[in-house]
């Protein structure tokens, strides 16, 4: 079954939230549950699909984009629970100005913003806890490799603990893929550090960031969703 | 360099600041809402003083071929000598206006009670089913078809659709646009005027999948299957 033959893809927010909440109210299932299919890739609830999406959170919608928090309470006044999590985070990586947002069809209920800010809060401790685990303590901090930034040769400059800082900044929110870009180490590392410092990164957004998404709204975990 | 604690210690304390502003704001909000609301509140104090100086209340009727609806006005029985009743409902149908004026010293919040029959509407929506005379409506520009033969009016915003088409699609809404609701509703352009609660933008979406075969899914294609 092709939907929205026309574009062949999810159309732009307004059309797909007025659509669902019309098929919902009067009871076109089909057409809901074909709306709800189009948001299981986007909104993942399984690690292995989030590493493998190739669009996620609300890029799926056509142009324009929605902002994360109108999407998000779509799903709340619409109940597509399964999406609720990637939804929260979402519109939480967006910062806490936008999560606060109070334009027009943007502002969270109350109870859920401020689960939201508290589920944040302790991801982020967690994950800056495991950050500095990799960086400082763990095998990036001492490198053999005399042209990788980490040597401890370079230590009496104070660049290979800025280095560390910034490795420990980044980690928090960016994907593994993202993060020797935005540190604009890529030709500071030597390949074994590059390696183990996104595998490193990796396995703290699986176990501390995405094991921890539905507490952003109040759920212990994902079978709790 | 920055130390692990100190590194989170800066995050604890962003999270605080976020937290106290955003408390903030929120005590300004309610602050706002609370002043608006007195201000409201003086606003139907000086009303309800004009009021009972003397009370004229409007009520307005529109001629319809359904039985009579009836009018309850609960007065005390020492001013209804004033009030000069109609001799027979006709003539209050008959006019567009009927002003009843209360004496200031008598009138102790007299109430108007009209019955409708809304609840008597036999419909699984009928809840959202409102009666929409006199207020001002527009005409939706793709879905305002001549040939239709039910209005459906969103706010104002009224659609002219074909009851047709929408029964192959079974649904709640099929309900609402068979008889006999379409029967008890209002007709101020000929056609049975059907007032539903939901945003205009929102049935347009609905209404557009349902005359634009595949657009969205064959569940809402127009066939003899249905």
């Amino acid at each position: 079954m092709t939907r929205f033959p026309a574009r062949n893809k999810v159309p732009e927010f307004t059309v797909f939230a007025s659509l669902l909440r019309m098929a919902t109210k009067y009871g076109y299932s089909d057409v809901r549950e074909g709306l709800v299919e189009d948001l299981k890739r986007a909104y993942p609830t399984e690690w292995e699909d989030f590493e493998t999406a190739k669009v996620l959170g609300e890029d799926v919608f056509g142009s324009p984009k929605p902002h994360p928090n109108a999407v998000l309470n779509l799903f709340l006044e619409q109940r597509i629970k399964f999406a609720l999590p990637f939804a929260a985070y979402r519109a939480a990586l967006c910062g806490p100005s936008s999560l606060a947002n109070d334009k027009r069809g943007t502002v969270l209920p109350r109870l859920t913003l401020a689960s939201i800010i508290d589920g944040m809060g302790e991801i982020r401790r967690f994950m800056t806890h495991a950050a500095h685990g990799i960086a400082y303590v763990g095998n990036l901090s001492v490198c053999p490799e005399r042209a990788c930034v980490l040597n401890v040769g370079i230590n009496r400059a104070g660049r290979r603990m800025e280095a560390l800082r910034r490795v420990s900044d980044v980690m928090v929110n960016k994907s593994e893929g993202d993060v020797l870009s935005s540190l604009s180490l890529g030709n500071l590392l030597c390949a074994d550090c590059a390696k183990l410092l996104k595998t490193g990164h990796r396995d703290c957004r699986k176990r501390l960031v995405w094991a921890r998404l539905p507490s952003l709204l109040g759920w212990e975990s994902w079978e709790g969703v | 360099m920055l130390h692990t604690g100190t590194y989170l210690l800066i995050c604890d304390q962003e999270l605080r600041e976020f937290h106290a502003t955003w408390l903030k704001r929120e005590k300004e909000q309610r602050d706002a809402a609370g002043i608006q609301e007195s201000k409201e509140g003086e606003e139907k104090c000086t009303m309800a003083a004009e009021v009972s100086a003397e009370v004229e209340t409007p009520v307005t009727f529109f001629f319809q071929n359904i039985p009579a609806p009836t009018i309850d006005i609960n007065l005390p029985s020492s001013i209804t000598r004033s009030i000069e009743p109609p001799s027979t409902f006709q003539d209050v149908e008959s006019s567009s206006k009927t002003r009843v004026s209360i004496p200031a010293a008598a009138a102790f919040s007299p109430t108007l009670c009209i019955s409708t029959l809304s609840g008597s509407t036999p419909t699984e929506f009928g809840e959202e089913i409102e009666q929409s005379e006199g207020q001002a409506t527009v005409h939706h520009d793709t879905f305002y078809f001549e040939d239709g033969n039910v209005e459906i009016v969103c706010g104002d915003t009224v659609f002219r659709v074909h009851s047709t088409i929408i029964s192959f699609t079974p649904s709640k809404l099929q309900d609402i646009l068979s008889p006999p609701t379409p029967l008890h509703a209002p007709m101020p352009e000929g056609l049975p005027r059907i007032a539903v609660s939901d945003i205009a933008e929102d049935f347009a979406v609905l209404l557009k999948a349902i005359y634009t075969p595949g657009w969205v899914s064959p569940s809402l294609e127009v066939s003899s299957a249905g």
